[in-house]
């Protein structure tokens, strides 16, 4: 028969993709929805989840870079501010002059970009070696110092330059309460987080004043050092013995999480669909200081929505966290980026800043991008995956073409005041 | 004329997609994703054309070639989005709504999303750079037009010009989608509605080297209304009722928030037919509009 045989070959063929989440399209509306594949239900949870995780991300990172572009445009760049001889400027050895060629300009500059990842390069290492005597004070008491310090001179400075523009006058009795009292209210809230919104802005300001402290390098340097980090990164988190991994693996042998800054936007799912189960993996961190800091990623596991989970929340009504009385019936998940990340997109964002306005949008779609393109990829293969080189990449070609080719078309527009 | 200036300046630009921004698309966050694509494939469209006018050096001089390789550039562009917005929304996004849209509103509402990513793209370059020179302790006036500032003629063009991106994507997107469609007889009103879009982006671009700024601004806003009543006509189509059209829809982030149940089909229910693309409905009929082919037809 006829249609007997249609049958067969359209289960055949369904059977065939039935391993491919790929190919819901071409279902025929006779056949049944086979029970091993993920089924339309799961895959459109994933998507609804993929979608939500970068609205997350994309949102706080967007943020710290509007936040980076507004305070140097407004502040930095007025001709009131003394120009800084001390601060990031000390870490470099090579100052230039107008007379250098252009090759000691070059090798001079690529010299200050090796410095700072030798010291990214050396705190990983010293993570390591932490990590695996089992120092962990001495590892927590090197997190909040560098934390006080970002969060307090860095923050005064900034004030200092917007007193110096906007010629406001502060006494040192309430600058020093007020500088204070927010880095405290800082530590606090990172080392502790209870409260996701105020942790989340918290890491937003620290990635932005640490963002406006390392564009004040020199230009070429800060080129070199953002192509010389990708690559950096591409290669200590993909390769199987890396640093990174050695970390995860550190933090599996005593299960104990790494004390490190990394930005987690947790998200409420719903425990009656069954999500796909993997561990979450999450994207490397690279985050440098005057004083030394590396901060690493963590594992979180999506539990199984099981029966039993929900049994066991539903019993247990009565608990104590208002957060679980609210999340009868929901399962928590997060997804995380290093602060590292942050912090370099704010760079790259400012160092087009510094050019015109121009480069600062281009660079900026450039950027949310690159980022969107990783998390798809996170979610297609799910491992830990490095942040920084797509953005990078995609923002640097953009700034460049842009400066040669875009800015004299859109120039010729507006002062011939036609519109394209 | 200092911040004054500067944020009416902004709002006036900006207006039409902030406030799409607020109120469709940062509530879904797959709208949110097309819409940075769109901001991207435009960018990419504006490489292409001023690359374009810096290698062929005569094209520098004459305002009139640029205009057509950028505008060929952009609809080019358009059309490619056109082409990856509709394999992706046929392998994923149809799939993901289950809750909250049908198909052809999801269709909808992510080419509004192209439309906006297009256009934010386009006012902050064309736009941007001018507006935050408007700062200053002063104004500029050109002779043309004496009487109403530089900043706030180009503001009032671009506040149009960001409208007309987003009618032209979606008019493009529905109008291409249409003619796929076997199921529909009067496909001369989609081949009517894409000339005429690519018709007045000619038109208006052409009309701004006039200088006059009163004649382009008001032929602009002229030829953007029956864009806006085509654009009108052809989404409401494809809309059920009169209430499904004005009907707000769910916030995600509420679902952040509360618990909102979910009931997956248990065993003992009849499964839903969901292999046909289409989100069925009790009340459809042959007669209703139809976007999509929905006759999978098997070999």
């Amino acid at each position: 028969m006829s249609s007997e045989e249609n049958l067969k070959i359209e289960i055949e063929r369904k059977n065939e993709k039935t391993n491919n989440y790929q190919t819901f399209v071409e279902k025929t509306s006779e056949t049944e929805i086979p029970s091993d594949s993920y089924s339309e239900f799961e895959f459109a949870d994933y998507v609804d989840f993929f979608t939500r995780t970068t609205k997350s991300i994309l949102v706080p990172v967007a943020l710290s870079m509007v936040i980076v572009v507004f305070f140097l445009q407004s502040i930095y760049l007025q001709n009131q501010i003394t120009s800084q001889e001390h601060g990031i400027r000390d870490l470099t050895v090579y100052h230039q002059n107008d007379s250098d060629s252009f090759q000691k300009y070059f090798f001079g500059s690529f010299l200050n970009a090796i410095i700072v990842i030798s010291i990214i390069f050396g705190s990983t290492a010293l993570l390591i070696l932490f990590l695996k005597f089992g120092w962990n004070k001495i590892l927590y008491i090197w997190l909040l110092l560098t934390t006080f310090v970002v969060l307090t001179l860095f923050t005064a400075n900034c004030l200092l330059e917007i007193d110096q523009v906007l010629n406001f006058g502060i006494d040192w009795i309430s600058f020093f309460i007020i500088v204070f009292n927010f880095s405290i209210v800082g530590i606090f809230v990172i080392f502790i987080p209870k409260s996701k919104r105020i942790n989340q802005f918290y890491l937003i300001c620290f990635s932005s004043l640490l963002a406006i402290e390392i564009s004040k390098l020199p230009e070429l340097t800060t080129w070199i050092l953002l192509i010389v980090l990708a690559l950096y990164d591409l290669i200590a988190v993909l390769t199987p013995n890396g640093p990174l991994q050695i970390l995860i693996q550190e933090s599996i042998k005593k299960n104990q999480p790494l004390p490190s800054l990394i930005y987690s936007s947790s998200l409420m799912l719903f425990t009656k669909i069954k999500y796909p189960i993997f561990k979450k993996p999450e994207k490397n961190i690279q985050n440098i200081e005057n004083t030394v800091n590396e901060t690493l990623s963590e594992i979180t596991t999506l539990s199984e929505t099981d029966n039993i989970s929900t049994e066991t929340i539903s019993e247990t009504d009565t608990i104590i966290s208002k957060e679980k009385e609210k999340t009868k019936e929901q399962e928590k998940a997060e997804v995380k980026l290093g602060v590292g990340d942050f912090v370099f997109y704010s760079v790259l964002i400012s160092r087009a800043c510094f050019y015109g306005y121009l480069t600062v949008f281009t660079c900026f779609f450039a950027i949310l991008m690159g980022l969107t393109l990783t998390l798809f990829l996170l979610a297609f293969y799910r491992k830990i995956l490095p942040a920084l080189p797509l953005s990078i990449l995609i923002g640097i070609c953009f700034y460049f073409l842009t400066n040669f080719v875009l800015s004299n078309f859109v120039k010729n527009i507006t002062i011939n005041q036609f519109l394209v | 004329m200092t911040l004054v200036l500067f944020f009416g300046c902004l709002f006036v630009a900006f207006s039409p997609i902030i406030a799409l921004f607020i109120f469709v698309i940062y509530k879904e966050a797959k709208l949110l994703i097309i819409m940075l694509a769109g901001a991207f494939f435009w960018l990419l469209s504006i490489f292409i054309a001023s690359i374009l006018w810096k290698i062929v050096k005569p094209l520098q001089d004459e305002n009139a070639w640029s205009i057509a390789i950028s505008i060929v550039a952009q609809e080019g562009v358009r059309l490619l989005l056109y082409k990856i917005f509709i394999k992706l929304e046929a392998n994923i996004y149809r799939f993901a709504t289950k809750q909250t849209l049908e198909t052809e509103k999801s269709y909808l509402k992510g080419s509004l999303a192209c439309g906006v990513g297009y256009s934010f793209a386009y006012v902050l370059v064309m736009y941007g750079s001018v507006m935050t020179h408007s700062t200053g302790p002063g104004s500029l006036f050109t002779s043309e037009c004496p009487k109403i500032s530089l900043f706030i003629v180009n503001a009032l063009l671009a506040h149009n010009f960001g409208i007309l991106n987003i009618l032209w994507t979606i008019i493009i997107f529905i109008s291409f989608k249409s003619l796929k469609n076997k199921k529909e007889n009067k496909k001369i009103i989609y081949i009517f509605a894409i000339t005429l879009s690519l018709a007045s982006h000619f038109l208006l671009s052409y009309l701004t080297l006039i200088k006059n700024c009163k004649v382009s601004l008001l032929v602009n806003y002229l030829i953007s209304i029956p864009l806006a009543i085509i654009g009108y006509f052809f989404i409401k189509k494809y809309y059920r009722n009169k209430k499904d059209f004005y009907q707000s829809q769910i916030n995600e982030t509420q679902k952040d928030e509360q618990t909102i149940e979910v009931i997956k089909p248990q065993e003992n229910d009849q499964k839903q037919d969901l292999t046909r693309r289409r989100v069925p409905n009790d009340n459809t009929s042959d007669d209703e509009p139809v976007l999509f082919d929905n006759d999978i037809k098997i070999k």
